[in-house]
């Protein structure tokens, strides 16, 4: 039986998917995949391992019971576990290439900007974003792709609330000043 | 500052005097450096109710903040365009199928789904049908045989009524 859903908040959504409606499914997805993908390819560089991992917060989220509904908004869910899963992955990475890799990157002369990324103001953000720390990054990437509040923000990294929204003051005006003075890596 | 330490409270704010922006915009009651603290957290939807009103006030009537701001949200909004990407589409199908393992309808329900299914589409089904029926009557209809009718040697004509072979004939009935 084929229902519209596509009003329902995303927490009935889940609600009904439980139910066995896939069409539920359908909504969320429709909802997430582009931003989720998006955040999750900006932490996991490579492709491959992003749609893997892609597919394994989406199903890990969806599958897991222990989430309430009532208790609080499937994006911050969503977005926290996806972030989690995003860290753990990088670390284990970086425990599997080890020390010597990275000193051999980190000697190797870069190579010169391709002529597509110096231009366009959607290189021009990536180069900005990239240029952030990582703690500022995650921080913007939370805010504008996970659209979490500052309080959901501040659950998710385990600090106060004031501090969330300094920090990300901060990142902002850090990212506005690398995109108007254009990234080093540009 | 607030207790928090966390920048400047909105009495701070509303207190603040104005150190550019228009004198219309101060008389609003709020200055455009107060505005200028306020304009990250309105971007990103974060402020209160009289805070969100008085900088929309405020933007409404100084058109040097109001350009600030449309930058600011140009930027943060190339965040979001310059992030979001489509997944493969092959992707949706392998996590459909992960999901439809775990909440997929079970037999009963699904018999239920046919059960209530709306009157229309058990019509589609039997208009579909008719052609196949007519097909399968014309087709295996058994052959029509000669009808033979076996007269026994024993059997009797039928025996006359109100016959009389005392009768005299008629005149034009006798033969000639």
């Amino acid at each position: 039986m084929s229902t519209d859903h596509s009003r329902c908040a995303d927490e009935e959504l889940v609600r009904i998917l439980r139910g066995g409606d896939l069409t539920a499914f359908d909504v969320l997805y429709d909802r997430y995949d582009r931003r989720l993908f998006g955040y999750v390819r900006r932490l996991i560089k490579d492709p491959c391992a992003a749609e893997d991992l892609f597919q394994e917060i989406f199903v890990t989220v969806l599958r897991d019971r222990t989430y309430e509904p009532d208790r609080g908004r499937f994006a911050a869910w969503l977005f926290m576990v996806a972030r989690n899963r995003c860290l753990a992955e990088l670390r284990q990475r970086r425990t599997r290439e080890g020390l010597a890799e990275e000193v051999r990157a980190r000697w190797q002369p870069k190579a010169p900007p391709s002529p597509e990324r110096a231009v366009g103001d959607a290189s021009r953000v990536q180069a900005a974003m990239s240029a952030l720390p990582d703690g500022q990054r995650q921080l913007i990437l939370l805010k504008q792709i996970g659209e979490l509040t500052y309080r959901e923000i501040a659950t998710l990294l385990g600090v106060a609330e004031g501090t969330i929204k300094s920090r990300l003051h901060a990142a902002t005006v850090a990212f506005r000043r690398l995109l108007s003075e254009g990234s080093p890596e540009t | 500052m607030n207790p928090e330490g966390q920048g400047p409270t909105r009495r701070d704010l509303l207190a603040h005097s104005p150190d550019r922006g228009d004198g219309a915009a101060a008389s609003r009651g709020l200055s455009c450096s107060a505005c200028d603290a306020l304009m990250i957290d309105h971007a990103y939807g974060e402020t209160g109710d009289d805070d969100r009103v008085a900088v929309a006030r405020h933007l409404a009537t100084c058109s040097t903040c109001a350009l600030a701001f449309c930058r600011l949200k140009a930027d943060l909004d190339g965040v979001l365009e310059a992030t979001v990407m489509a997944p493969p589409g092959a992707l949706r199908r392998r996590i459909r199928a992960e999901v439809a393992k775990s909440f997929g309808p079970r037999w009963t329900t699904r018999l239920l789904d046919l059960w209530r299914r709306p009157v229309p589409a058990y019509g589609v089904v039997f208009a579909s049908l008719i052609p196949v029926m007519i097909w399968v009557a014309a087709t295996f209809r058994p052959a029509t045989e000669a009808v033979s009718v076996e007269v026994s040697r024993d059997s009797r004509p039928p025996a006359l009524i109100d016959y009389d072979s005392m009768v005299p004939l008629l005149p034009e009935d006798l033969p000639i």
